[in-house]
C-alpha cells in the first residue's frame, strides 16, 4: 500500500513516515507542498493521502478537491492532518473532499486504525471495480451471443407469409427470446397445420427447444402426416432434447382445405374458444392432455378433438401468459375472465381481433408488462388458399426396389417398413395415404393369395372372417419359400407413381378375378373389394406374368 | 398405437378409436374392441381422426363387425376421417352401411 504524506514541516513528515513504517506501511512518499502533492499523486498513484491543512501556497482545502478530481478508479481515502480544532474547519475538511481527519497532536493508535479502516474500504472498492469490469465484459459477450442466436432464430423460425395470412396473431415476448411459439405450414392436401406452443419459463433457455420443434414440424407438414404422428414425433424430440424440468404445452391442429374443420390436440394449454355472443353458443374446448416432453411414448395419448366451424366462426387460441395476467390485488384473469372479454368483444364488434382482445385483457392487468410471454392466435373459418411448396413442384424422381424372401415376410412389421420406404418418395405427399392403401393392398394380395394361397371366400361369414386371419398367421409361420419383389417409382415431374408388386406364386386368372369383384357389387361382402378398390384409386392397373405381377399407375395430383 | 374403445352417453354409445394404421394387423384388436358389448349400447362410432390409411381388410373388418352384431339393433357411424381415408370409404360406398360424418 502506497501512502502519500503532504506536510510543509519536515519533522511532521518524518514522524508520520516512521509511524507508518512501524505499522507495516513501508511504501510512503512525501510532498512538501500542495503543488508537489498533486504532481506526486499523478505519478505515484498512492492508495491513501494524508494531507496537512495549513501550508504555504495551496492549502490542504485547495489540494483535496484537485486530487479528488484526478483520482480515477476505486475509492481514494484523503485524511486531513490538522492542528485546527474548531468545528467549521473540521466540517470543511469533509466538505472539500476529505474522508476523515486526525487532529494534531495525533494519537498513533487512532491514526493507524483510521488508515487501516479506509484502506480496507479501498480494497473492497477495488474488488467491486474488478467485478464490475468483469460484469461489463460478460454483458457485452452475452449481448453479442444473444444477437447471434436471435439472428439464427429469426431465420430458422419463419412462417411462410401466404400461410401466415390465414391467421390473426398477437405475439408478445416477456424477454427478447420467446418461450412461446407459433408455427404454421400448408398441408399437401390443401389445408394448414399449425402449432401454438409454450415452453416452461421464458427467455433463451426455453426458446432453445423451439429449433428442433420447428424443424420437425416443417418436415412432417410437408409429408402430410396425421396430427397424432406430429404429436408423437414432437414429444419424442422434446424428451430427447430438453432437460426433464422443461416441457412444451401446445395446441397442434390441422385445418382442412375448406377451412371449416379442425383436428385439434391440446396439451397443457388454456381452453381454446369458439366465440359467440351468448353463453349457450360459445364453445370452450379444454386441453385433454399433458404438455409435450413429459410422457414416454407408450404413455402419450394422441387423441384429437374435431371442431367444426360455421361460416365466419372463429377459433381463439391463447397461451397462459394472457390468462395469468393479474390485477394489483393479485387476481388472475383466468379462462372465465377471458371468456367474459370475448363475449363483450363479440357484442361490440361481432368478431374477435387479437390485438384488441389483448388490449382489453391488458386493462385488467395492473402492471404495465406481462410476466410471461403472451401469444394469441385467431383463425376465422375460410377456404385455405396456399400455393404448394416448390419441393412438391420439383421433387426428385426416385426408384425404391425391395426383394423380400420368406424370412422377411415373417417379420411382423414388414409392411410398415415397406410403406415407410414409399413415404420417402418426393412429390407424393398429396396422395400418401392412398399410396399406402394401394401398396398395402398389393402386398397383402401377393402374400395371402400368391404365396400363402388363402381363399378369400372363407371371409364370407363372421366366423370364417377370423378363421381366414388365423389361417394366414399359421401359414405364414410355416412358410419356408416365397419371394415378393416391390418396386416403387416416383416421377414427380409427371405427377405419377408406378408401383409394381411381383410374387413367386403361380399367378391367377386376373380377368376372371376382376369380374368376381364386380359381381359382389352388393357391397356388403367382407371380401373381394381389394381389386375394385385398386381400380378406383389408380389411373391404371394391369397384370403381367400370368397375374403374378401387378402394376399400378397413380396420379399424385389431386 | 393400439385400438382404444370407450363408452359415452351413459353407456349408449361405444366409440372405437382405431389409431394411426387401420389394416389387417388390427384384426384381433378391432374385434376385441366390440367383443363384450355393453347391453345399453345402441350406437357404435368408429373414430378415424388419427387414422392415416386403411386398406380393404379394414373395410372387411368394419362390415364383419356389422355382421357379427346383426342381431342387435345398432346404428353405426364412421367419424372424422381424413380426406384421403374418406376417399377410400367413398369409393367403397360405405355411406350405405355407415353414417359417415
Amino acid at each position: 500500500m502506497k501512502i502519500l504524506i503532504v506536510d510543509d514541516e519536515a519533522i511532521n513528515r518524518t514522524l508520520l513516515t516512521n509511524m507508518l513504517y512501524n505499522a507495516g506501511y513501508k511504501e510512503c512518499i512525501e510532498a512538501v507542498d500542495g503543488v508537489e502533492a498533486i504532481k506526486k499523486f499523478t505519478h505515484e498513484k498512492p492508495d491513501l493521502v494524508l494531507l496537512d491543512v495549513v501550508m504555504p501556497g495551496l492549502s490542504g482545502f485547495d489540494v483535496a478537491p484537485k486530487i479528488r478530481k484526478l483520482a480515477k478508479g476505486p475509492y481514494l481515502p484523503i485524511l486531513f492532518i490538522t492542528a485546527l480544532e474548531d468545528k467549521e474547519s473540521l466540517v470543511r475538511c469533509l466538505e472539500v473532499g476529505g474522508n476523515d481527519f486526525a487532529t494534531k497532536p495525533f494519537d498513533r493508535h487512532i491514526l493507524i486504525a483510521k488508515i487501516r479502516a479506509h484502506l480496507k474500504i479501498r480494497a473492497l472498492s477495488e474488488h467491486i471495480e474488478q467485478q464490475n469490469k468483469a460484469l461489463r465484459l460478460f454483458n457485452q459477450r452475452v449481448a453479442r451471443e444473444h444477437a447471434i442466436v436471435e439472428h439464427i432464430f429469426s431465420h430458422a423460425i419463419v412462417n411462410r407469409p401466404e400461410v401466415m395470412a390465414h391467421f390473426d396473431c398477437f405475439l408478445k415476448p416477456a424477454e427478447t427470446f420467446n418461450g412461446d411459439l407459433f408455427l404454421c405450414e400448408s398441408s399437401p392436401s390443401g389445408g394448414i397445420y399449425f402449432v401454438v406452443g409454450d415452453f416452461t419459463g421464458h427467455g433463451l433457455a426455453s426458446a432453445i427447444g423451439a429449433l428442433p420443434v420447428t424443424r420437425a414440424f416443417q418436415e412432417l407438414s410437408q409429408q402430410g402426416v396425421s396430427i397424432s404422428e406430429i404429436i408423437s414425433e414432437l414429444n419424442r424430440i422434446l424428451i430427447k432434447f430438453l432437460p426433464s424440468d422443461m416441457f412444451m404445452a401446445a395446441v397442434v391442429g390441422e385445418i382442412n382445405a375448406g377451412g371449416n374443420r379442425i383436428n385439434l390436440w391440446q396439451g397443457g394449454m388454456p381452453a381454446v374458444i369458439v366465440p359467440a355472443k351468448t353463453d349457450l353458443a360459445l364453445r370452450c374446448i379444454p386441453s385433454r392432455h399433458m404438455a409435450l416432453g413429459i410422457l414416454d411414448e407408450h404413455e402419450l395419448n394422441t387423441d384429437c378433438d374435431t371442431i367444426q366451424l360455421g361460416c365466419n366462426e372463429q377459433l381463439v387460441i391463447c397461451s397462459d401468459g394472457l390468462i395469468e395476467s393479474t390485477t394489483q390485488e393479485g387476481e388472475m384473469l383466468l379462462e372465465e375472465g377471458l371468456v367474459r372479454i370475448v363475449k363483450e368483444q363479440m357484442q361490440t364488434h361481432g368478431k374477435i381481433e387479437s390485438n384488441s382482445l389483448f388490449l382489453k385483457a391488458k386493462e385488467h392487468c395492473a402492471a404495465s408488462s406481462f410476466h410471461d410471454d403472451v401469444t394469441l392466435v385467431v383463425f376465422t373459418s375460410q377456404p385455405i388458399k396456399t400455393p404448394v411448396s416448390p419441393k412438391m413442384d420439383f421433387g426428385l424422381p426416385s426408384v425404391h426396389e425391395v426383394a423380400l424372401d420368406a424370412q422377411h415376410l415373417k417379420q411382423p412389421d414388414i409392411l410398415q417398413r415397406v410403406l415407410q420406404l414409399a413415404g420417402q418418395c418426393e412429390g407424393i405427399q398429396a396422395v400418401r395415404s392412398i399410396i399406402y392403401t394401394v401398396l398395402s393392398e398389393l402386398f397383402n394380395n401377393a402374400l395371402e393369395h400368391g404365396i400363402l394361397k388363402l381363399d378369400s371366400k372363407l371371409k364370407a361369414d363372421s366366423t370364417g372372417f377370423h378363421q381366414y386371419y388365423e389361417n394366414r398367421e399359421a401359414s405364414l409361420k410355416a412358410l419356408s419359400h416365397g419371394r415378393i419383389n416391390i418396386r416403387i417409382e416416383s416421377l414427380p415431374l409427371k405427377g405419377k407413381v408406378l408401383i409394381a408388386v411381383e410374387d413367386s406364386g403361380e399367378g391367377f386368372e386376373w380377368n376372371k378375378a376382376s369380374t368376381v369383384g364386380r359381381r359382389h357389387s352388393v357391397h356388403d361382402e367382407s371380401f373381394g373389394r381389394g381389386l375394385p378398390l385398386l381400380h378406383a384409386l389408380c389411373e391404371r392397373v394391369w397384370f403381367e406374368n400370368g397375374g403374378s405381377k401387378v402394376i399400378c399407375l397413380l396420379d399424385t395430383k389431386i | 398405437m393400439e385400438i382404444t374403445s370407450s363408452y359415452q352417453n351413459q353407456g349408449k354409445v361405444l366409440v372405437v378409436d382405431v389409431g394411426t394404421k387401420f389394416d389387417f394387423s388390427k384384426v384381433e384388436d378391432f374385434r376385441n374392441a366390440y367383443g363384450e358389448l355393453g347391453a345399453d349400447v345402441s350406437h357404435i362410432t368408429v373414430d378415424l381422426s388419427r387414422t392415416e390409411y386403411m386398406d380393404s381388410s379394414a373395410l372387411g373388418m368394419l362390415l364383419n363387425m356389422q355382421k357379427t352384431l346383426a342381431e342387435r339393433e345398432l346404428t353405426y357411424s364412421i367419424e372424422n376421417a381424413r380426406p384421403q381415408v374418406a376417399k377410400i370409404l367413398k369409393i367403397s360406398r360405405f355411406d350405405k352401411k355407415f353414417d359417415i360424418k
